[in-house]
């Protein structure tokens, strides 16, 4: 079957719909797998509890992290967390990806009338992250409702790019990752790490070595999702630049690493092949 | 063959299995190495900025950084295979199979994690130790009784690691969903086994539950021994009340066993 000829808006409009019945059918596997879904929730909030331990615990002790009270640090924490657990939630694709071109699954997706990396996403959702994502968010708001941050309408909309950035930064760095797997085909042990790399985020920058600072600032720009945005959110003056560079930084890193995917796709020979 | 001879030649098989996957290990290492820096350019701006030390430095990276070298809550396929590969067994059947074999399911469990232990040891612990030593300058051990002692604790906390796995094993006997099983018990185990933060720091009502759970075993003692802090009659003392969590965890590991194979064979029925 040829698919339809649709304008830009037609097709968004009818990949939404699409996505809304891969989310339909994950929901009913999650209805089905009652304990599963229960443990996966359970699973993110122990997750989440453990680091806020982690930092209530040592914040007892010292007033201030390099020039970060308690709550600032548990907001940056916050929002964060709740970056990588909305990306593992929704955007998991790139640690499904490498399973999907073992498998011979890619092949299937190519031959549809829809592009592989959406019916990937489709398919890659994660109960896991939902369970972390609550959390987050909770501690995030814990954090902000002790804080004098003079909430406006505008906040309240940077937050959420801050956090739809954030989720970009990460996809698009993981899948140029996963795209080297079309010549590589032993990638999962080096996304995973790289994935990791994330976490170092959630603390304040200034606390590491210039390298590390550097490494997350502009080669594998996760401090932009994670970081600087709850920075900025803090304290406007000094971070005034992340405001407009954290979306800005999101896009460009998707178109670029989209054009890698399609390139790497054009390349691809399947796996079984 | 009897029975000792059976089962070495099982841990042998699994560690020339795990050989093969030298690229999983090595990541393992790289992943560790990178988590330890993290967590040493944590504690060091903790030290500095906290007015008041509850240890001193040297004594405080030695117990965090040994921490991450012997880290029993790893993310690393030592720690995630056999649950996995029992989940997955689970939900293909094949785990029929494995009921069938004339050695125990948790025997086999048992030799399987003693070669991901073995290995692990190899690949990640050993190199990540030495490497604190050398790059980072933390403390060896003081004396030769709490080196020996450390090695007994860390072997004793092999099979405490062993029972809890094979809990959380058991748990995909109910459950498909063992990523979401494995990601709360490490990290549980990052607390509440002492790995991230020595229990020192915590406050005084959770150190006073902490210290009456078996997971201190898996790395609160083991670390305790190898900074001097437990020595003489207290280490030994130590020793067995670990020793205690290891086999109170074995039994209860077993009982649960006995339920999920009771399971099984209610659903083949």
């Amino acid at each position: 079957m040829i698919a339809p000829k649709r304008n830009a808006l037609q097709q968004l409009v009818y990949l939404l719909g699409l996505y809304r019945i891969y989310l339909k059918i994950y929901f009913r596997t999650l209805i089905e797998y009652r304990t599963d879904t229960w443990v996966a929730l359970i699973g993110g909030l122990c997750a989440q509890a453990s680091t806020l331990t982690f930092l209530t615990v040592i914040f007892q002790r010292i007033p201030r992290l390099a020039g970060w009270s308690y709550y600032e640090l548990v907001f940056i924490f916050g929002l964060a967390a709740t970056g990588r657990a909305l990306n593992q939630a929704f955007l998991n694709v790139p640690y499904s990806l490498n399973g999907y071109i073992r498998s011979g699954m890619l092949d299937v997706f190519m031959i549809r009338p829809v592009g592989p990396l959406f019916q990937a996403t489709g398919m890659s959702q994660e109960i896991n992250g939902v369970g972390s994502a609550l959390t987050g968010m909770v501690i995030l708001i814990y954090a902000a409702s002790h804080l004098e941050l003079h909430w406006t309408f505008a906040k309240g909309i940077y937050v959420a790019v801050a956090l739809i950035s954030s989720m970009i930064i990460q996809l698009a760095v993981l899948l140029a990752i996963v795209v080297s797997a079309f010549w590589i085909l032993e990638i999962r042990s080096i996304i995973y790490p790289v994935g990791w790399l994330y976490d170092f985020t959630r603390y304040p920058l200034q606390i590491f070595t210039p390298f590390i600072r550097g490494l997350l600032t502009y080669i594998i720009p996760f401090a932009l999702g994670s970081f600087y945005p709850a920075a900025f959110l803090l304290r406007p003056h000094l971070y005034s630049w992340a405001g407009l560079v954290v979306p800005f930084v999101a896009i460009l890193l998707f178109i670029l690493t989209y054009n890698l995917w399609l390139f790497g796709l054009r390349r691809y020979s399947s796996a079984s092949g | 063959m009897n029975l000792m001879q059976r089962l070495y030649g099982l841990a042998w098989i699994s560690i020339r299995e795990r050989l093969h996957f030298r690229f999983d290990f090595f990541m393992t290492l790289i992943s560790n190495l990178m988590f330890s820096a993290l967590f040493y350019m944590v504690w060091r701006a903790i030290y500095t900025y906290s007015d008041v030390h509850v240890m001193s430095w040297q004594v405080l990276i030695t117990y965090v950084m040994m921490g991450q070298a012997i880290n029993f809550s790893r993310w690393s396929p030592a720690d995630r295979a056999p649950v996995y590969s029992a989940s997955t067994r689970i939900r293909t059947g094949d785990i029929a199979l494995d009921l069938v074999r004339p050695i125990d399911f948790q025997l086999r469990r048992f030799t399987e994690a003693i070669g991901f232990f073995s290995v692990e040891m190899l690949w990640v612990n050993i190199p990540s130790f030495l490497l604190f030593i050398i790059v980072l300058g933390i403390t060896p051990p003081k004396d030769i009784f709490s080196a020996i002692g450390f090695l007994i604790s860390l072997l004793i906390a092999f099979i405490v690691s062993f029972g809890l796995n094979s809990i959380v094993m058991m748990i995909s006997f109910w459950t498909t969903n063992a990523q979401g099983a494995q990601i709360a018990k490490k990290a549980i185990l990052d607390i509440l086994s002492g790995t991230l933060i020595p229990f020192d720091f915590f406050p005084a009502a959770l150190k006073a539950v902490v210290v009456h759970l078996p997971f201190q075993g898996m790395a609160y003692i083991p670390l305790s021994i190898y900074t001097g802090k437990l020595t003489g009659m207290a280490m030994v003392q130590a020793l067995f009340e670990q020793l205690g969590w290891a086999i109170v965890m074995l039994m209860i590991s077993r009982l649960i066993w006995m339920q999920a194979s009771k399971r099984i064979t209610i659903y083949g029925g």
